[in-house]
């Protein structure tokens, strides 16, 4: 029978290594998917994964179950890519993916035919290209928004919780985000 | 519900944020007025193109690389045994059954140790009466040296009562859920 989070969390804390592999296991992909929009090419994202879970190994005493401890890993990974980005603006470095027409890192997925609905194929590397470069643009406190909400669909309670921060700054911060992005990707979506 | 009152509860309404009756009439509204439709559509064009281009990279990267490299990080982190038999405490509620024992454990070798080390033994005379003669007890105890992994290790001692109190503490408040800032 699979553990709950928190019966993971208790074995954790005393030391268990497999319990929290699990934990790791379980959602490693949700991080690296805050982490991608965070940071700019996939090896940082791999970075701040694995920092992310390093640093709930070292705190996870701390954690006292007031909310779910996925929300828990959202604020660290968040933190930590906030984090990361102020160091990069202050040592700005040669992104190693940036986007380029014609190869970008979406890989060879260009549909075949054209589509009615562009945004519904955005393997295409175009659009995808376009959405990345859209984000990286973002404030890191938008970003982070963007990301929870799209991406893993955490509510405005949730994501309040997680960037600590009031449920009228998120909607506010939700609202400038996605203004921002449909001004973007308004000729491709 | 007119277009001015519906706009602002657009992005609301998209991720179910309103209460039932506002959901209801925001809804009945958009259906009815294509502006508002097409506002909550282009909403969903973003929410899908952001969602489908992550998914697309998350699916790129090796995240077979994860946890071995958290293995290796944290397998040299100790658990502190202090953190540990806090935790098998709290587990087997203990704090409770055990506290009196203790102390009464603890009290009995302090006496021990005491009687042993004075090298005093009340005799007790013909004449005396036959009860035990109560005896001021020195019970200052001596600290030679400390050994603990905690951050913060204070000792206390209260005059008054000549007690002596050890008081480890190895949590640092990160706030409410502890992490650090």
């Amino acid at each position: 029978m699979e553990r709950s989070d928190n019966e993971l969390v208790r074995a954790s804390r005393a030391g268990d290594a497999d319990a929290f592999r699990e934990l790791v296991e379980r959602y490693q992909r949700k991080v690296a998917a805050v982490a991608l929009g965070m940071v700019h090419n996939r090896d940082d994202a791999l970075e701040l994964t694995q920092e992310t879970f390093i640093k709930a190994f070292e705190n996870i005493n701390k954690f006292k179950g007031e909310s779910s401890f996925y929300t828990w890993l959202y604020r660290i990974v968040v933190n930590l890519g906030i984090d990361f980005q102020r160091r990069e603006r202050r040592h700005p470095t040669i992104a190693l993916e940036t986007p380029t027409l014609g190869g970008g890192e979406l890989g060879d997925n260009l549909p075949s035919e054209p589509s009615f609905e562009p945004y519904r194929n955005v393997r295409s590397r175009e659009v995808g290209d376009r959405v990345t470069q859209a984000i990286n643009e973002l404030t890191p406190d938008h970003k982070a928004v963007i990301l929870l909400r799209e991406v893993e669909g955490l509510s405005y309670d949730e994501i309040s919780r997680v960037m600590q921060c009031s449920k009228g700054t998120v909607m506010s911060r939700l609202h400038y985000a996605r203004k921002k992005l449909q001004g973007r990707l308004r000729d491709v979506l | 519900m007119t277009c001015r009152d519906v706009s602002g509860l657009l992005p609301l309404f998209f991720d179910g944020e309103l209460e039932a009756r506002q959901m209801r009439a925001v809804a009945l509204h958009s259906s009815r007025c294509a502006e508002c439709e097409g506002e909550l559509r282009q909403i969903e064009r973003v929410q899908d193109a952001v969602a489908a281009t992550l998914s697309a990279r998350v699916d790129e990267l090796d995240l077979s690389q994860v946890w071995p490299a958290v293995k290796r990080r944290i397998g040299t982190i100790r658990v502190p045994w202090t953190q540990r038999l806090r935790l098998w405490s709290e587990e087997h509620d203990v704090t409770r059954w055990i506290g009196i024992p203790a102390l009464s454990a603890a009290a009995a070798t302090a006496a021990i140790v005491f009687s042993l080390s004075s090298g005093s033994v009340t005799s007790v005379t013909s004449e005396a009466p036959q009860i035990a003669e109560v005896l001021p007890v020195d019970n200052t105890a001596i600290i030679d040296s400390l050994d603990s992994s905690a951050e913060n290790v204070a000792v206390l001692n209260e005059p008054e009562t000549n007690t002596t109190v050890l008081w480890v503490n190895d949590d640092t408040d990160y706030g409410s859920e502890g992490f650090p800032p």
